[in-house]
């Protein structure tokens, strides 16, 4: 970018330092979680001074994190399961022109993202509440796929402005009716929009805190609730056995997908 | 040309136009489980929070409430603290973010997609987990303190964490990615052609740099600051944990209001005023692009 | 052309707001035909072939094809071939699936549809690529490609949209005559829209020229190149000179009478000549060199006529050589000759 220009090595040496200082403090929060995992001390420290499995193990056998993972990692699922497609429908219909509906469809599409998440979380809360339907699966699933929509949604517009809809029409015109084209021309071109929505839904849902917080409990308490709870009142090392195995998952997660994406030029 | 009308024919403008119109319905149809999932979960709600807001229990309409929360000082203070976090988080963004956005922009290949896998990076770890890391480091035996007190710098630990400090420093890292994306892409949509021309014209640096290429990213830096401080303002989690209860937000005064007072009314209220004031921001934004628009302000805000 | 038309379009109107893009078009075309829809861009001929495809609902009209009315019929099931303009095959498929797919989607089992599927691929040479990825292929495969894909599942009729317009000017000719060859051996009716002029008239039984969502005039290649009845398809068509009508002397207009308003006359650059062969049957115009222009196989001259008007001449190298033109100066006065019936008078517009 200054290629024109040339800079003194204090300069560089400065920003250098500043570009350093930056990425640590991105980076370091995500890093340390793994070694203090492996702690054998029963405080909270880094750098831990002894190392042990016994919060793995403790993990494995707690009878409060395990159903936690169970039901968030279920919920996840389903959220993405459900989400996506919805989220699909409305990105092609949007795409293929709704004329003056259009602006409005994305103003009520984005909503979830634009409203604070408190918000969601209290209104769902109030409303679940009518319906008995706090602490269930469902409400938690209605709030978790609501907020995931508009990721979804989103990546997907943007895959969809990158396709080509002559390619749906060239398979009309050969004899195949909407659903033959959607299943055999569309979405085989969009595989990777709609993974990539599948992959961001289930993680936004695997990290939201405060819907979770206010409509999940009892059998249906998710792993974020348990965590936040636990780093309110106590700091528990058992969250660090639970971050490292979630960023552990999520770089395999990313490494699959994009590996492959690099691998096929779209 | 008009050739004379086939045999049989006949003026089908309305079966077209009703054809048209059943397509355009299908269109619709699609779009409709998002929307109505979307109604259900959360216009409802909002509206439901509205009336409660503005009802009193004998079903007439005041503004009670509202006056109650304005005159109470816990609710000021909150309204006045969600400010200033969300002000100065973007601060601290822009301070840290774009230059460091201008040095992802001038980097080498190699650089630039480590230093774009540094700021994606985060996304990928939750949140909890970020904001749990971060209570490590700062706590009062944590990484940071004993690295201030070994070097020197400070003999008593610093409170870092269970403040204001504290809350800024999560909030920072939790939306410091989402301000450099867009700068970056800002910076990089730059010709660098305009940059050589700057230097071919004998500009210094940080000539360049400030009549040049900052007013060419001004578009990023704007949109990444009014992300952030929307953002900002109905944040819970981070005040909550690392604020330690010292830094009242409104997110977290609605959160008491429900989960410990049942103050419906008040959390309803809160919550209007917190939809109130992002809406605030957006209108403002979008007011100010269309008046520098409209000032000829060139595409570059 | 009468009722027994292959195609017959009515009334077809569709408006974008309020652009006109069909205004009212009829056509008809006969069975077997090639015809060419010819016109600058924005003139409504896309439109047309789009709303014969079943991709753009008209406003109004009807399109009957083998007298059967399929206006409202979805594109998928008017049995109609199309090429695209940037081919569309499928890029998640290969060459023979492409091709397979109008046929497996008809139901057709999978042997039955990979034989077929071979032939078609045989017809265009590209029987040894059947395995090949799209991408892997050249410009030209595509469009061979994306020509067996549209005429495997035996259309009763095929609509291309500029199909060559994205290859390069030596393979374009070759594929033009191609197509033309494909055409000719199944007897497939066709209807090809393209915007360069060359081409319509190289490969087409007739031409149909619109311009702002109308016909202009239809007619076979040689009847719209030398007989325009407008200003715009003289000139759209070919080097055009426009003349007012008294600009040529003892000028009477063959054929019908030409002294209407609005009306001018119209000479192909290359009709007029500097060998005199006047004779009853032939005028000539006098006038002075103003500029002369080498163009390798031609000279292309600019003439002010004496009795007002400028034109340009096409002159052949041969010709050329024999008056000498090479030397002649700019002012020189000069002689052209042009036979009566290649007056024609137009419409200015």
């Amino acid at each position: 970018m200054f290629d024109g220009f040339d800079v003194s090595w204090p300069l560089r040496l400065a920003i250098g330092i500043f570009t350093a200082l930056v990425a640590t403090f991105l980076l370091a929060p995500s890093l340390i979680v793994v070694p203090m995992s492996f702690s054998a001390s029963e405080l909270l420290q880094f750098p831990p001074t002894e190392f042990s499995l016994r919060w793995w193990q403790q993990y494995w056998q707690s009878d409060l994190w395990m159903p936690a993972t169970k039901t968030s990692l279920l919920l996840a699922t389903v959220t993405a399961a459900v989400a996506v497609p919805i989220a699909f429908a409305a990105a092609y219909a949007t795409t293929r022109s709704l004329g003056w509906a259009r602006l409005p469809l994305y103003g009520v599409l984005l909503m979830p993202a634009t409203v604070p998440p408190i918000l969601v979380a209290i209104g769902l809360f109030f409303v679940l509440a009518r319906l008995h339907l706090v602490g269930s699966f469902p409400g938690l699933w209605l709030g978790h796929t609501v907020i995931a929509i508009p990721t979804a949604y989103v990546i997907l517009s943007a895959g969809f402005a990158r396709f080509d809809f002559t390619q749906e029409k060239a398979s009309r015109s050969l004899g195949a009716g909407w659903w033959r084209t959607m299943i055999s021309v569309v979405i085989p071109q969009m595989r990777f929009p709609l993974l990539s929505a599948a992959l961001l839904s289930f993680l936004t849902s695997l990290d939201e805190v405060i819907v979770s917080m206010f409509v999940g409990g009892g059998a249906n308490t998710t792993l974020t609730k348990v965590m936040f709870l636990g780093l309110r009142d106590r700091v528990d090392p058992q969250a660090a056995v639970i971050s490292t195995i979630w960023i552990v998952l999520v770089a395999m997660v990313v490494t699959v997908v994009f590996g492959r994406q690099r691998q096929e030029p779209s | 040309m008009t050739l004379p009308a086939a045999d049989g024919a006949f003026d089908n403008s309305a079966l077209l136009r009703r054809d048209r119109k059943l397509a355009q319905i299908g269109l619709f149809g699609l779009a409709l489980p998002a929307v109505l999932l979307v109604t259900i979960a959360i216009v409802v709600p909002l509206a439901a929070m509205f009336w409660i807001s503005i009802a009193r229990p004998d079903g007439s309409v005041s503004l009670d409430t509202y006056l109650r929360i304005l005159s109470t000082p816990v609710y000021t203070r909150s309204v006045l603290t969600t400010f200033q976090v969300s002000g100065m988080t973007v601060l601290t963004c822009m301070l840290l973010g774009t230059p460091f956005a201008l040095v992802m922009a001038s980097a080498g290949q190699r650089l630039a997609s480590i230093l774009l896998l540094v700021v994606m990076l985060p996304f990928w770890t939750a949140l909890l987990v970020r904001t749990y890391a971060l209570s490590v480091l700062l706590q009062r035996n944590g990484l940071v303190n004993s690295f201030l007190i070994d070097t020197g710098l400070v003999s008593e630990p610093l409170p870092l964490i269970n403040n204001f400090f504290g809350t800024i420093v999560g909030m920072t890292h939790v939306m410091l990615p989402l301000f450099i994306l867009p700068v970056y892409a800002a910076i990089k949509q730059i010709d660098h052609n305009i940059i050589r021309a700057a230097a071919s014209l004998g500009a210094s640096k940080l000539l360049t740099l400030r009549a040049v290429i900052l007013p060419l990213a001004a578009n990023g830096i704007f949109a990444g600051a009014v992300l952030v401080f929307v953002l900002s303002l109905g944040f819970y989690v981070t005040p909550a944990i690392l604020g330690g209860g010292r830094v009242p937000m409104i997110s977290t005064r609605i959160e008491q209001n429900v989960s410990v007072l049942s103050d419906w009314p008040a959390a309803s209220a809160l919550g209007v005023l917190l939809l109130l004031s992002v809406g605030l921001v957006f209108l403002v934004t979008f007011l100010l692009r269309r008046s520098i628009k409209a000032l000829g302000g060139s595409a570059n805000v | 052309m009468t009722s027994a038309a292959f195609i017959e379009i009515r009334n077809l109107s569709k408006a974008y707001g309020s652009f006109r893009a069909l205004n009212d078009v009829g056509l008809d075309v006969g069975r077997g035909e090639f015809l060419s829809i010819l016109g600058p861009s924005g003139s409504g001929k896309t439109t047309l072939l789009m709303a014969l495809a079943g991709f753009v609902r008209p406003d109004r009209g009807q399109i009957s094809v083998d007298g059967r009315d399929l206006v409202r019929l979805p594109a998928n099931k008017r049995g109609i071939g199309v090429v695209f303009q940037n081919y569309a095959l499928f890029p998640h498929m290969n060459v023979a699936a492409n091709v397979m797919f109008p046929l497996r989607v008809r139901g057709i089992g999978r042997a039955e549809a990979a034989e077929r599927a071979r032939k078609a691929l045989d017809i265009v040479d590209l029987a040894n690529m059947a395995e090949r990825d799209i991408a892997t292929l050249s410009g030209g495969q595509k469009q061979r490609v994306a020509l067996a894909r549209a005429v495997v599942f035996e259309p009763r009729l095929m609509l291309m949209d500029e199909p060559l317009s994205a290859l390069d000017k030596n393979l374009r000719e070759q594929m033009q005559y191609e197509i033309r060859k494909l055409h000719d051996r199944l007897g497939l009716t066709t209807v090809y829209v393209t915007h360069d002029q060359r081409e319509a008239l190289t490969m087409s039984d007739r031409i149909a020229v619109m311009r702002d969502g109308v016909i202009r005039q239809l007619g076979t290649p040689a009847s719209l190149y030398h007989r325009p009845t407008s200003r715009f398809v003289a000139e759209f068509l070919g080097e055009a000179n426009i003349l007012e009508l008294d600009a040529v002397e003892s000028f009477v207009a063959p054929e019908r009478d030409a002294t209407g308003a609005g009306r001018k006359l119209m000479i192909r650059a290359e009709r007029l000549s500097l060998s005199d062969a006047s004779g009853h049957d032939h005028v000539s115009l006098s006038g002075t060199l103003t500029r002369s222009v080498f163009q390798g196989d031609s000279w292309l001259i600019s003439v002010d006529l004496a009795n007002g008007g400028a034109v340009s001449a096409r002159i052949a190298a041969a010709e050329a050589a024999n008056f000498n033109l090479e030397a002649l100066a700019e002012g020189a006065p000069l002689k052209l000759h042009v036979r009566r019936d290649a007056l024609i008078p137009v419409i200015d517009a």
